[in-house]
């Protein structure tokens, strides 16, 4: 035991009469002041570290350059508020400050807000545009074609109002015979969206055979179009199967609803327009093309005319023997020479054979026998004898002359002459 | 009315009979083909102007308002106020 330790003999003196509270009863105290004093206050600051919980509610905290403030937000305290609590975003925020007596916490109820530099639906607008076009929502490639000829329309809009009557009354100028089905919806405030997302689900789920549809609104403020800038809306039109126009407001106007169509125009009206041919241009059309049918016809057949004429000029064709007439002349001609050539050639061979045949008959035995001489031949041989030593005396010789012929002995025989 | 639509129509789209009426004019203005098949598409081509002709007659105007009566149930009835 340490003697230097010297505990106060006695406790504190409080007064008797000295308020000692709980901690309960003090922050209840002070809870009563703050509320008491700022009752709701609006201030400026910015957003830090916003969450919100799996209850709906969220949890933030507000800042300038040397404090900060913890808030919460409660889920729905404040329904029309369009925009996210966004880390960093500068705010006004209305709301009660109070302490949290569990945590000890001095807190502000938020009951509204909205973004310093913007307007709170201007802000929302952006922020769901950014985060669709993030999506794809928005890419050209998804857009379907609108059919040229529709046959039954679907209209999601008010069935009260300008802009339906507006409608109808340009359809049906523009082409008699259509089939139109109207599903009216309320075109602003809180109920406006889901009734437009349904409608275009709906007529997906049970028309799907609608060709197009045509989904606005007449003109109003941005706050009277804001339906069309919901997210809900935006997806019933992204996963909508028929077509969808879009035609919210006038010309300027820009909802989300456009971004995500097959096809924006700029007012109700604009999209009757759009959306039909006009039916006498189409009419025309089709007349038009049907009087090119016989047309063409009779070019191609006329085209075959003359090429059948210019042929039957032609001199061939005029007198057709003409194509063989010209060869046969000169096959004649090449004859006619021919023929001249070989008779020529024929003549000389004759002469010339005439003077053979002469030379030929001077050469001939017999003729020499004609001029006296005689041929001698040894018997029984026959051979002709050309020597006198070839026979002796007392053989028989025949000799032949230039006529007939005789057997004689020979005589004598002398030695040829040297 | 509180059964899906299915497609009533099964024939071929206007826009694609309208298109196949143009490539038979077209056809038929080049010479391309021969005389026989000439006069087949002539004879194609008036069969498909006289349809796409009475196609564009044939439907009236009908304008109607969708009403929901519950969740799969919707009925239809004339829109009103329809005067020009």
């Amino acid at each position: 035991m340490d003697s230097n330790l010297k505990f106060p003999a006695e406790p504190l003196p409080i007064a008797p009469e000295t308020r000692v509270f709980s901690i309960s009863e003090l922050t209840k105290n002070i809870r009563e002041v703050l509320e008491g004093e700022f009752g709701e206050v609006w201030v400026e600051g910015e957003i830090s570290d916003p969450k919100t919980y799996p209850s709906g509610h969220t949890y933030f905290t507000l800042k300038d350059a040397e404090s900060q403030l913890s808030a919460v937000l409660f889920k729905g305290s404040a329904p029309g508020m369009k925009f996210e609590l966004a880390h960093g975003l500068l705010v006004l925020a209305r709301g009660r400050v109070s302490m949290y007596s569990k945590r000890g916490q001095v807190q502000m109820v938020v009951s509204a807000l909205q973004p310093k530099a913007r307007g709170a639906l201007q802000l929302a607008f952006e922020q769901l545009k950014a985060k669709l076009e993030k999506e794809g929502l928005f890419d050209p490639a998804r857009k379907k074609p609108i059919p040229a000829f529709p046959r039954i329309i679907g209209i999601v809009t008010s069935a009260q109002g300008a802009a339906i009557r507006d409608m109808l009354s340009i359809l049906r100028r523009r082409f008699d015979g259509l089939h139109i089905r109207i599903y009216p919806v309320a075109v602003q405030g809180d109920s406006a969206a889901p009734q437009i997302a349904q409608a275009v689900r709906d007529l997906n789920q049970y028309f799907p055979d609608t060709d197009v549809l045509l989904v606005g609104r007449g003109g109003g403020s941005l706050e009277d179009l804001w339906a069309f800038n919901e997210e809900t809306v935006a997806r019933a039109i992204a996963s909508s199967k028929i077509p969808v126009i879009s035609c919210v407001g006038h010309e300027t106007d820009f909802t989300i609803a456009d971004f995500v169509a097959d096809l924006r125009a700029p007012t109700p009206s604009a999209a009757a327009e759009l959306v039909v041919q006009h039916k006498d241009a189409v009419v025309e059309h089709l007349r038009r093309l049907t009087q090119r049918l016989p047309t063409g016809l009779v070019n191609l057949l006329r085209r075959y005319e003359e090429s059948l004429r210019h042929l039957s000029h032609s001199p061939t064709l005029k007198n057709p023997r003409r194509i063989y007439e010209e060869p046969m002349r000169r096959v004649d001609e090449i004859t006619g020479r021919l023929g001249q050539a070989l008779k020529q050639k024929v003549l000389h061979a004759e002469k010339d054979l005439l003077l053979q045949a002469h030379k030929l008959e001077a050469l001939s035995p017999l003729n020499v026998l004609a001029r006296g001489y005689a041929i001698a031949f040894k018997l029984p041989e026959e051979t002709a004898i050309r020597s006198s030593g070839e026979v002796k005396p007392k053989r028989r010789v025949k000799i032949r002359v230039h006529q007939g012929e005789f057997i004689t002995e020979v005589l004598e025989s002398h030695e040829p002459k040297k | 009315m509180n059964q899906k639509n299915k497609k009533q129509e099964d024939q071929e789209p206007f826009e694609e009979s309208l298109e196949r009426l143009e490539g038979i004019v077209r056809k038929l203005e080049s010479g391309e083909e021969g005389l026989e098949r000439s006069i087949k598409l002539f004879e194609d081509g008036s069969t498909l102007s006289k349809q796409l002709s009475e196609r564009l007659e044939s439907v009236k105007q009908k304008v109607e308002v969708l009403i929901k009566e519950g969740k799969d149930r919707f009925s239809a009835k004339p829109f009103e106020g329809d005067e020009d």
